[in-house]
């Protein structure tokens, strides 16, 4: 893992995810940065991403979030006011989508400095479209946060590659 | 702590639009709790639909998302304006933070751009400040939302011995410091030694019937020329150079010391009951070397920290101690 910017604080990365989190789930949950992630970046069915143009660097970096299902369900359900049996398939994704979001603010904060970064728009991806983008793209660092039904990452790319 | 909503004679109408269904409900719930009744709230997925909603809902208040497919809320506002809607209150909830963006939509009269992640606190201030000229005079609707909030929230926006300063009083603060100016406060970042500005602005203040110093206020340099250059009204490029020197204005100065000054009618209320009265006794410059700030940053609790963050400005830091030796 390389490119970690000069000035990027990790505790601060791991709080503000931590913060995005409780808001979102209603749980606190601890975040960490993984020393070694290559064999369990797994795809999930609630895999998002989020492409940052970086015009200064002319580069474009991007964020993956891979949620499992009982997380998905958690945050849902926070999110919406509801029971997980209750909630749609739509909705976990509408909850999921935010949570790529969220969490792509706050890694994208400290990637930045001072310089803009233009966030895009979420994006679902396939299992066809995860297996590209991890072929063609490059970590930086790779956060992780497990509860006893859950593991949670959060992928940053420092060079993004989105499937057209 | 009343749990009676301000009885309004009509309904305050929102708007929420964001193309997350998930965040509208927590928009929506955040509103719920503001203290007002009757409240309507209607929501749309994008900038298209609520130009729709506007012309037939007739929202007092538009709480917006800024990245949204089709229409941006940015898009939408500036939409507003040019179709004669001069007089709809606007105001963002978004992770966008590009200088130059959010100048724009305070351009066009955004009342406020609160991020994400927020606490319900933070919205009720934004939009009590939003809507003061509907339900009464400004401070009546300012306190609204912390004397009107649920028994189950408490100690959002009152501050406490534990914390001398909330998050939602600070933002308060803030606002009637910085006016239109978008910040953002981020709350129980600990203020430490190694991070200060050689340079720091230090507030001492007195409590009635309390021997010796009660409290005391810290602003790193930063926070000083953000404070002080909002308050100022002075432009980004003229505040940068400042905050990259270390050496706020004159001006600048003399605005943190009002602020910091402010900040003791914050402090009165984390003083034992009855209210104590804060005042501030005085502010002087010390060197980050200076041995009491040691031992001050080094206190574990009655504290509140925030870091401070003004687009285009940069980030600064404070911190508000109550003596406990």
């Amino acid at each position: 893992m390389t490119h970690l910017s000069p000035g990027y604080d990790i505790e601060q990365v791991c709080a503000g995810l931590a913060k995005a989190w409780e808001f979102l789930c209603g749980k606190e949950r601890d975040f960490a940065l993984s020393v070694s992630h290559k064999a369990v970046l797994a795809f999930t069915e609630f895999s998002y991403f989020m492409p940052l143009k970086m015009p200064t660097e002319q580069r474009i970096g991007g964020i993956g979030v891979l949620i499992q299902r009982p997380d998905a369900c958690d945050v849902a359900a926070h999110m919406f006011g509801a029971d997980a049996s209750c909630l749609h398939e739509a909705d976990l994704h509408d909850a999921c989508a935010e949570v790529c979001n969220l969490f792509s603010d706050c890694v994208a904060l400290h990637i930045s400095g001072n310089s803009d970064i233009n966030m895009d728009l979420p994006f679902l991806a396939s299992q066809a479209v995860y297996d590209q983008i991890t072929a063609q793209s490059s970590v930086t660092s790779v956060y992780v946060s497990c509860s006893p039904n859950a593991q949670l990452y959060v992928v940053e790319y420092y060079i993004f590659s989105q499937p057209q | 702590m009343s749990t009676v909503p301000i009885q309004l004679p009509s309904p305050l109408r929102f708007l929420v639009v964001d193309d997350s269904r998930a965040i509208q409900a927590i928009v929506r719930r955040a509103i719920m709790h503001c203290g007002y009744s009757p409240i309507e709230v209607e929501t749309a997925l994008d900038g298209d639909q609520a130009l729709d909603l506007v012309e037939t809902f007739k929202p007092d208040l538009v709480i917006t998302d800024w990245h949204m497919p089709k229409v941006s809320g940015l898009e939408m506002v500036q939409a507003l304006r040019q179709l004669g809607h001069e007089d709809v209150r606007v105001g963002f909830v978004t992770t966008e933070r590009t200088p130059a963006l959010l100048e724009e939509a305070i351009s066009n009269g955004a009342l406020f751009i609160l991020h994400k992640p927020f606490d319900d606190a933070e919205l009720a201030a934004v939009v009590a400040n939003a809507v003061k000229d509907l339900v009464g005079e400004a401070t009546a609707a300012a306190h609204s939302a912390a004397a009107n909030f649920p028994e189950s929230a408490p100690g959002l926006i009152k501050s406490t011995a534990e914390e001398p300063i909330s998050h939602a009083a600070m933002q308060l603060l803030l606002m009637d410091c910085l006016g239109s100016i978008p910040f953002r406060l981020i709350p129980h970042e600990k203020m430490v030694l190694e991070k200060l500005t050689i340079n720091n602005l230090l507030g001492l203040y007195a409590a009635k019937d309390i021997k010796g110093v009660y409290a005391i206020g810290v602003m790193d340099a930063n926070a000083v020329c953000m404070v002080g250059g909002g308050a100022a009204r002075m432009p980004p490029n003229d505040v940068r150079p400042l905050m990259a020197s270390g050496q706020p204005s004159t001006v600048m100065m003399d605005k943190a010391n009002d602020f910091l000054r402010a900040a003791a009618v914050s402090l009165s209320e984390s003083a034992a009951s009855p209210v104590t009265e804060v005042t501030m006794a005085k502010v002087s410059v010390v060197k980050n070397t200076f041995a009491k700030l040691a031992t001050v940053l080094a206190q574990e609790g009655h504290r509140s920290d925030f870091r401070l963050a003004i687009p285009g400005y940069g980030e600064g830091r404070m911190a508000f101690f109550v003596m406990t030796s």
